[in-house]
């Protein structure tokens, strides 16, 4: 259990790739207990140092490991509040870390929906420096990602933006659920139009993925009914659902339409994003 | 890393306790298997039935997913540790009076989740209570009897003066 | 676990063949392939290692060729076990002429034993075709001569390929 960065990073080195590492538990520790992972070695990242939550400037640093419920207790940005908030409950989010939340299985986490409609970045490091990387190409594919074999996830960082947002996320049950699906949306006024909209979706693919074509239609209107509209039929024409015991891939690409369709009125009616 | 044994040394219920483990052995099997603390109890082993939580430094978490390692030197708290030597606590009282289990099995879960509530919000609504009870699981009661005893232990741990509650 | 899938590469059909059908091609283009050994008349033994979330783990793989019908035709079968559990599949792939390149249609299928059936199969299958996928695209690469870094680019994705 490597009580530094760089200590953490040699013990990487050392071991990959038969090292397993891990931080909260939440995501290895039940795959150990079920018998299905089996490491030789593990790397504990609980006492490296990577927990800090800190606001510098206007962007909000968040510490690989720093939990759920450091993210639930801060008011810097109210999505990734709200997006803590459904995530999990008490126990599991005072274990859980935020960046863990970018290595759960697909088809992924529903805090790092939010990471993805707020336009975060993630830093890398390794014991040949760091790189900083959109966060949009942190996720490359079915439970693969940008990690080089010797690197390790070492910080987010979100701009803190003031303009309300929007994050829904609709599963079965109303806490403590996998999702069915989530919605997260922002949008960058220029006067009354639309300059810049972001919509994030999960549950709807091997990780969150933005609704690019949506996205597009936004930019240049009102976000009136209609852009609304067309936005959310975009949306679930560009979705990737599938069938689980959750839902079927069917009544996701329904659900991607009616809630990317109120997460938008939302942000229309310039109310910041609450409730599922 | 190796697979032999190590010692972890933590406080349990207002003493120092000291286990020898392999590595990755859970604090849920440390209590259960190596310390005969056998209320925590284990239903899933996967984070999702609640039935295993303790507190670690005042804070709900769940046991089958710690290594015990990661307690080292920390506060461990167990349904073992808040009850009396004589008498009940106040939130097990509040149980039995509400009929808040009937199989028990994720009454110890329940007690303890309950206890790290009434430390952070010694008065909390009826919202709070099951925004609280959200990662426990219970298939006996309906929760309804839970959240009432959990109030009812509210109150009765604000008006008892001479009782300390722990 | 059903597994289906195709591929363009941008290779003429016969080295496309050719490569497919050689073992130790085949495994040298599997992420995290490594240790390949010959052990039989068109069969190799190799290790892959998986760095997943929370899944680590080294498992011995065994690829044979038990069929062939050049340049169009062919069958795979193979077996991979590790610690996690095994899995035996056989897979047959169809190659077609498509413009100057190929295309390649997969079809397989696999029994999964172990620990690892506990999982959904949706994750193997994921995972099955994430490895194809990539090793269809290292395949392409390698039979046009480019240089591995090249790969790196493609969509932001990182491909090791690790040869003892």
């Amino acid at each position: 259990m490597p009580r530094s960065l760089p200590e953490a990073l040699s013990l990487l080195e050392a071991h990959s790739p038969e090292l397993l590492v891990m931080a909260g538990g939440t995501v290895a520790m039940p795959l150990i207990n079920d018998g299905i992972s089996l490491p030789e070695a593990v790397m504990g990242l609980r006492f490296a140092g990577l927990d800090r939550l800190e606001r510098s400037g206007d962007t909000l640093r968040i510490g690989a490991t720093a939990t759920l419920t450091q993210l639930l207790n801060q008011d810097a940005v109210p999505m990734l509040r709200e997006a803590a908030r459904n995530t999990a409950g008490w126990s599991i989010r005072n274990m859980g870390t935020v960046g863990g939340n970018l290595f759960t299985p697909p088809p992924g986490g529903d805090v790092a929906v939010a990471l993805l409609a707020l336009d975060a970045s993630v830093t890398l490091a390794s014991t040949r420096g760091k790189r900083v990387l959109p966060i949009a190409e942190f996720q490359t594919g079915f439970m693969t990602n940008a990690l080089a074999p010797d690197e390790l996830l070492v910080e987010i960082s979100v701009p803190i933006r003031s303009e309300p947002t929007a994050y829904l996320k609709f599963g079965r049950k109303h806490a403590n659920t996998p999702a069915v699906v989530t919605v997260a949306a922002r949008i960058e006024w220029d006067g009354e139009q639309v300059a810049v909209a972001r919509i994030a979706l999960g549950a709807v693919g091997p990780h969150p993925i933005r609704a690019r074509r949506a996205e597009e239609l936004l930019v240049g209107t009102g976000l009136g009914a209609g852009a609304i509209a067309a936005a959310a039929a975009a949306a679930v024409e560009e979705c990737e659902p599938f069938t689980d015991g959750i839902a079927t891939e069917w009544y996701r690409r329904k659900m991607v339409g009616l809630f990317v369709g109120r997460a938008l009125e939302q942000l229309a009616a310039g109310a910041a994003g609450e409730g599922r | 890393m190796s697979m032999e044994s190590t010692i972890v040394r933590f406080e349990l219920g207002g003493r120092e306790v000291e286990v020898m483990v392999k590595p990755m052995t859970t604090l849920q099997s440390a209590l259960r298997d190596h310390l005969g603390y056998t209320a925590t109890k284990e239903g899933c082993r996967q984070g999702g039935c609640g039935s295993c939580t303790v507190l670690v430094d005042g804070e709900p978490m769940m046991s089958c997913l710690l290594p015990v390692e990661d307690v080292a030197g920390k506060k461990v708290t167990t349904v073992e540790s808040i009850t009396p030597t004589e008498g009940l606590h106040p939130i097990q009282r509040a149980f039995i009076d509400d009929y808040a289990f009937q199989c028990g099995y994720c009454t110890p879960g329940m007690v303890m989740i309950s206890k790290a509530l009434l430390d952070h919000d010694p008065a909390p609504s009826g919202d709070a209570i099951r925004e609280a009870l959200t990662g426990n699981v219970c298939r006996c009661t309906g929760y309804q009897p839970i959240v009432q005893a959990i109030g009812n232990a509210a109150v009765a741990m604000r008006g008892s003066e001479g009782e300390q509650a722990r | 676990m059903n597994i289906r899938g195709s591929h363009t590469l941008n290779a003429p059909r016969a080295s496309v063949f050719a490569a497919i059908c050689d073992p130790d091609v085949l495994l040298g283009v599997i992420p995290g392939c490594r240790e390949i050994e010959q052990t039989g008349d068109a069969e190799y033994h190799g290790l892959i290692s998986l760095r997943l979330p929370g899944i680590v783990g080294t498992y011995r793989t065994i690829v044979r060729l038990v069929d062939a019908e050049a340049p169009s035709v062919g069958k795979l079968e193979g077996e991979v076990e590790g610690s996690l559990g095994t899995i035996k599949g056989l897979a047959t792939f169809r190659l077609a002429e498509s413009g100057s390149g190929t295309r390649i249609d997969y079809e397989g299928h696999a029994a999964i034993g172990g620990p690892l059936a506990r999982l959904d199969g949706r994750f193997i299958e994921g995972l099955a075709a994430s490895l194809i996928n990539q090793g269809l695209r290292n395949l392409d690469t390698r039979l046009q001569g480019d240089h591995p870094a090249r790969v790196a680019t493609d969509r932001g994705q990182q491909t090791r390929e690790t040869r003892a």
